[in-house]
């Protein structure tokens, strides 16, 4: 297995406020990784951070080898956690976007995808529901070959049928060779995907181990000891 | 990955620019149309009225509208939510850069044209002839009494015309992009900046006037305006050449500014 993600010393600030402080993680490929933690706890910092979209105050992180930037943004797939897509184009028009620019997309997967949820691929994006909008985001990401995914909250605000959805989706479209990072709260639907756990708390990690290890030495689930480990 | 990013703005550009370029050669060839009747009643005078103030207003609306999606493209691409998906292809930042600015510049030369060729549809017959008549007296005239410089003087103008509006644009791009770095209020933020601009540039002009007025008062004036009338093809070239330079490096400066922001200090909300 290779290493797919490397933290060294991550330490982001925005004004007074510590939003990542001295974080060391590393992430190996084939895994798929839960980022845990309580609201401002860091997760989407992290994530932003991968991505390229923030620059660390402190430390190195590379992804696949590469700093963030245009080498390492051909090889991550990102899901943000807002609806990231120019309302007045069609599904047709954005994943048209999405083959001319990522060289992994596998158009022909994302055109299934959209079939088989009855999505007619001609309609403006402002045209669809909530959860639509979501699965398009969610189908154009997944239909990468990448050798990395980031979902910040890709469950939160749909509909329990929609949550399942996108996650047998995720499971079944991602390269096995890839990982992927699933930033969420509802760790009780995602748990028993998740290969390995990291919490993260007030900008540091607290645990990096995976789900198999975390139920046997504690004897609860995952989401039971976010909850004991983030009570307040 | 540049030319797709082109094939992408400019998609964007015609579809938002495409119904004004339609209703400005409809109101135009109307107008012309509404001119083969020569009607003495008051309704066809406002109809045919209302029609030549459409075209005029359309012009300038057509104008406006290039300027508009020049800015809104640049602040909603890549400082809204779509730029966490501007942001996360794989293209630098001065591809971001450039290709917006270069695909703006594209189309107000291709609104240019298109305004041409309403004027022509809209004078078309007697007055646009009259216009062709004049339009080349004032350029054989402007050749003979110049000379060949003329043709140097056109060339420089319009070389000015394409660098001033790309510095332009680098202005209002880099009040947005400044604007970025304030934690609320991002577009008033903007807005502030521009503002801080257009004071900066008028205390400059302001500046530049009182060195003028100041060299105009003193003894050597006399000397160094016959100096200037005597050669006053070469003062002409200088001056057109260092307001191109002078464009140029503002725009380089902006530009650098506009990566910089991007690049090291970029916070989408």
């Amino acid at each position: 297995m290779s290493e797919i993600l490397n933290c060294q010393g991550i330490t982001k600030k925005f004004g007074n406020v510590i939003a990542l402080c001295n974080l060391n993680l590393s992430i190996e490929s084939g895994k798929i990784v839960g980022l845990l933690g309580p609201n401002g706890s860091g997760k989407t910092t992290l994530i932003k951070l991968i991505n390229g979209l923030l620059q660390p105050d402190m430390g190195t992180i590379t992804v696949c080898g590469f700093k963030p930037g245009v080498e390492s943004k051909a090889l991550v797939s990102y899901l943000p956690d807002n609806n990231y897509l120019s309302d007045s184009m069609t599904v047709k028009q954005v994943v048209e976007l999405f083959e001319d620019f990522y060289e992994d997309f596998r158009s022909e997967l994302a055109y299934s995808m959209l079939e088989k949820l009855g999505i007619d691929i001609q309609r403006k994006l402002k045209t669809l529901s909530k959860g639509n909008k979501e699965k398009v985001s969610l189908i154009l990401v997944m239909s990468r070959n990448a050798l990395l995914y980031v979902l910040d909250e890709p469950i939160a605000g749909v509909d329990p049928a929609t949550r399942d959805y996108i996650i047998s989706t995720i499971i079944n479209n991602y390269n096995p060779q890839s990982s992927v990072i699933i930033s969420t709260h509802l760790i009780s639907d995602i748990e028993e995907v998740l290969d390995d756990v990291i919490f993260i708390k007030q900008g540091s990690l607290i645990l990096h181990k995976s789900a198999e290890e975390i139920r046997e030495e504690n004897g609860m689930s995952v989401d039971a000891l976010f909850r004991e480990a983030f009570k307040w | 990955m540049v030319k797709k990013l082109f094939k992408h703005e400019i998609a964007f550009y015609f579809k938002r620019l495409l119904p004004f370029y339609i209703i400005l050669l409809s109101v135009a060839v109307f107008s012309r149309f509404l001119q083969n009747f020569e009607v003495d009643f008051f309704v066809y005078d406002i109809i045919y009225g209302s029609s030549i103030v459409t075209y005029f207003i359309m012009n300038f609306a057509v104008l406006a509208a290039v300027i508009v999606n020049a800015i809104v493209r640049f602040y909603k691409n890549l400082f809204t939510r779509e730029g966490y998906l501007s942001f996360t292809l794989p293209v630098t930042a001065t591809n971001h850069i450039f290709v917006k600015l270069l695909t703006a510049m594209l189309f107000s030369a291709i609104t240019t044209v298109i305004m041409f060729i309403s004027f022509i549809f809209f004078s078309f017959g007697d007055l646009f002839a009259e216009f062709c008549k004049a339009f080349s007296y004032l350029l054989k005239n402007a050749v003979k009494s110049i000379g060949i410089d003329a043709v140097f003087y056109i060339i420089e103008f319009v070389l000015l015309l394409i660098v001033s509006f790309a510095s332009t644009l680098f202005v209002y791009y880099t009040c947005i992009t400044i604007g970025q770095l304030a934690k609320k209020n991002r577009i008033a933020a903007a807005f502030g900046v521009y503002l801080i601009f257009y004071l900066i540039e008028q205390a400059i002009g302001t500046i530049l006037v009182i060195i003028f007025s100041a060299v105009s008062l003193s003894e050597n004036w006399n000397n160094i305006a016959q100096y200037i009338m005597d050669n006053i093809k070469t003062f002409a070239h200088i001056g057109l050449v260092g307001l191109i330079i002078t464009s140029l490096v503002s725009s380089f400066i902006l530009f650098i500014i506009d990566r910089h922001i991007i690049t090291k200090r970029l916070n989408l909300e």
